[in-house]
């Protein structure tokens, strides 16, 4: 039996072999192992943007370990320091709460790998090496602006947030800043919905239980407004209330299609994640990389859906 | 402190079936938290984060290192492999010597599908058995009932054909019978397998096996050619799709029903049987091991029993996961049809605890060997021609099936 045991892990050894020889055979570059750990892997934009990253690992010979903690800081912080045990070259970071995130990004300075982060910030950004991120205020903006004019300047609107993100306070607090100006349009509620479609729709459906007047839906992510459509579904308002998300998800342009969703700020994710596995080759090249890389966000609606 | 034994598991992040589940941690975390309350002298820790799809690789990584989890998943594809590379310990002792464990409690497909030339390997958590999608709305458009449970291949196939159709009076054909009802599920609901027990012999050339491949052709034909894709599904124009448990739980309900399949009305029934078979295909499950080389085999087998044979970790199946508890009894519980009744409360019921219970006892595990999978590949290229048409059925088959025994037994 022992025998057995032997011989199936030299075939696999052996495959391994291969497929590093062949790497090697294909790029000369070093092969570099990469480590990421994302809020959650229950959303298609973090598969997206790692999806991005990947492409130019392996198309560099590299190997990236993907991580989910599920929305657990404490499991992420457990994943990075696992990913500093494995001795990974850098590590991507998507921050389950941007500031408790601090002990791992100190972990990975003291044994000197680079942390890049991805999609949302982090609060003690001294401690990374970049962060590259959608233009998230100015995604608030174009959902607030497209908002109000569709209100025309008068309306209840509640907000489906996720405070622990700075992505997502970003968001908001753009989209809060813009409507300011109105003083017709009242903020009648808010609720945490931690970017999750299954923690939006109880979510929404308290907001709609304490608000017989709801206009408008602004939520942090699209996850969040497919749970707000839901909520508004079953209660039969859904055709009395402007829904606005951020992403650009496939089921978003879907429900925008379907007349259920006014508009989401389109983010790109796998172009994200591109940037992000370049940025972090031409770190472990020597070179010096730019400290945030900003990369910019579309409004997405009914008129221009079938562009996208 | 020193009595304290530490128990590695081995778990990936998401769902066993590939739908949505943001909490999948969960299920676990309560099971380990109530376990070690139970047992103050073992503590359980897992690796979190592993995708499934990265699953297979880092569990092989850690077996070249020989330092693999003591209880470890085992997906369905590892299965064979690692029962015949005896990485698995072999737990019939373990079950015999256990008086607090009745495994006559589990569906014995259930049990079925942790066995390897029949020795039991490891024990599923949870399953996942086939039932049948059915486009309600376009079922009512046509003037057809939605079929009873018991329904017959011939039913489906009239149902079929009638649905087949050039809806806009272009010359094509746009509304179709089914997909995805391949000839694996055909040989299976006809109560047919295709190798024996003992992975020596194909029975492509049994009757049985030979009318469900005719089966799939026939229905295949009446699409013309056509390639009826998850597209034209998605959208409305097929009738049937064979569909597992879990996503019916995933997309029955709020709030991923406005996800997908938003366009229409719809349900699962269960499947058709032929002529010789029963009305269910093969079953999926997850499935807990030990390692061979663990030296806490005691505390590990006390664990997987927890996961596997505990009624309130068996109820969270219900709770937290797209699964069936393996413990009939739990299933079958009022607890089990209050769950159950969250995904249909407006409509009749089509899936009750009673037609789950059915389905599972009915569906089919297969043999267990090291080329399966490598056979049925074999097997799936050359029907993917008599199917298209381009070879006849019976000599074709014929033919296949001494080709694969001779690759069965070099």
């Amino acid at each position: 039996m022992i025998k057995r045991i032997a011989l199936f892990l030299i075939i696999i050894f052996m495959l391994f072999s291969t497929s590093c020889i062949n790497n090697e055979k294909v790029s000369n570059i070093k092969k570099y192992k990469f480590g990421a750990s994302y809020m959650t892997f229950n959303n298609p934009f973090f598969v997206e943007l790692n999806n991005g990253i990947k492409d130019v690992v392996e198309k560099n010979g590299g190997k990236l370990i993907t991580l989910d903690p599920q929305l657990d800081i404490q499991k992420q912080i457990q994943q990075i320091k696992e990913l500093v045990y494995e001795r990974v070259d850098v590590i991507f970071l998507n921050p389950v709460d941007w500031k408790e995130i601090k002990p791992a990004l100190e972990i990975a300075k003291r044994a000197n790998i680079p942390v890049i982060v991805v999609d949302a910030p982090v609060y003690d950004d001294e401690l990374v090496e970049c962060t590259v991120v959608s233009d998230n205020y100015n995604a608030g903006v174009l959902c607030a602006k497209d908002m109000i004019k569709r209100l025309n300047g008068k309306g209840n609107v509640v907000i489906l947030e996720h405070p622990s993100v700075k992505s997502a306070i970003d968001r908001i607090e753009a989209y809060e800043n813009t409507i300011k100006e109105y003083p017709d349009i009242k903020i009648v509620g808010r609720r945490a919905s931690d970017g999750q479609i299954e923690k939006a729709m109880p979510a929404m459906e308290s907001l709609l239980k304490m608000n017989k007047q709801i206009d408008a839906v602004m939520c942090l992510n699209d996850p969040t407004a497919m749970g707000a459509i839901a909520a508004l579904e079953k209660a039969g308002r859904l055709k009395n209330v402007l829904v606005y998300g951020v992403d650009g998800s496939q089921n978003a342009k879907k429900m925008i299609k379907q007349g259920k969703m006014i508009a989401t700020a389109a983010q790109f994710p796998k172009e994200i994640g591109k940037i992000a596995a370049e940025a972090a080759l031409r770190k472990l090249a020597g070179e010096k990389i730019e400290h945030e890389i900003k990369v910019p966000v579309i409004l997405i609606d009914k008129n221009n859906v079938d562009k996208y | 402190m020193n009595n304290i034994v530490v128990l590695e598991l081995g778990i990936f992040a998401g769902s066993m079936y590939d739908v949505p589940n943001w909490q999948s941690y969960k299920t676990f975390d309560e099971a380990i938290e109530k376990f070690q309350n139970l047992h103050p002298n073992i503590r359980i820790k897992y690796r979190s984060g592993t995708l499934k799809n990265d699953y297979s690789e880092w569990l092989a990584q850690k077996i070249i290192n020989g330092d693999e989890p003591d209880v470890f998943c085992v997906l369905p594809g590892d299965f064979n492999t690692f029962a015949s590379i005896g990485i698995m310990k072999n737990l019939d002792e373990l079950i015999k010597r256990d008086k607090s464990f009745n495994i006559n409690r589990m569906y014995l497909n259930a049990i079925k599908f942790g066995q390897f030339q029949g020795v039991q390997y490891a024990i599923p958590k949870e399953l996942d058995p086939q039932l049948m999608f059915v486009n309600k709305t376009l079922l009512k458009k046509e003037g057809i009932q939605v079929p009873k449970g018991n329904w017959t291949w011939e039913d489906f196939y009239n149902i079929c054909r009638k649905i087949t159709k050039d809806t806009d009076g272009d010359g094509k054909i746009d509304q179709f019978g089914s997909v995805g009802f391949n000839w694996k599920i055909a040989v299976y609901t006809n109560g047919e397998q295709f190798f024996d027990q003992s992975g020596k012999k194909a029975m492509f050339d049994s009757k049985g096996v030979i009318e469900a491949v005719k089966f799939v052709k026939a229905l295949n034909d009446l699409n013309q050619n056509f390639k009826v894709n998850l597209e034209d599904f998605d959208n409305g124009r097929v009738a049937f799709r064979p569909f597992s448990f879990s996503a019916y739980k995933a997309y029955k309900t709020y709030p991923y029903r406005i996800i997908k399949y938003a366009q229409f009305d719809w349900e699962c029934i269960k499947l058709p049987r032929g002529p010789n078979g029963r009305n269910a295909s093969e079953l999926n499950a997850m499935l807990f091991g030990i390692s061979s080389r663990t030296k806490h085999t005691k505390e590990a087998w006390e664990f997987l029993k927890f996961i596997t044979y505990n009624d309130e970790i068996q109820m969270d199946v219900l709770r937290y996961s797209h699964g069936i508890p393996v413990l009939r009894d739990v299933t079958e519980s009022k607890k089990a049809e209050e769950e159950l009744l969250k995904y249909n409360p407006e409509e009749e019921i089509s899936v009750d605890t009673k037609v789950l219970s059915d389905v599972v006892e009915q569906s089919v595990v297969p043999p267990r060997f090291h080329k399966y999978d490598e056979a049925v590949e074999i097997a799936d290229r050359e029907i993917y021609q008599i199917i298209k048409g381009d070879k006849e059925v019976e000599d074709t088959l014929i033919k296949l099936n001494s080709e694969l025994n001779d690759f069965l037994n070099q």
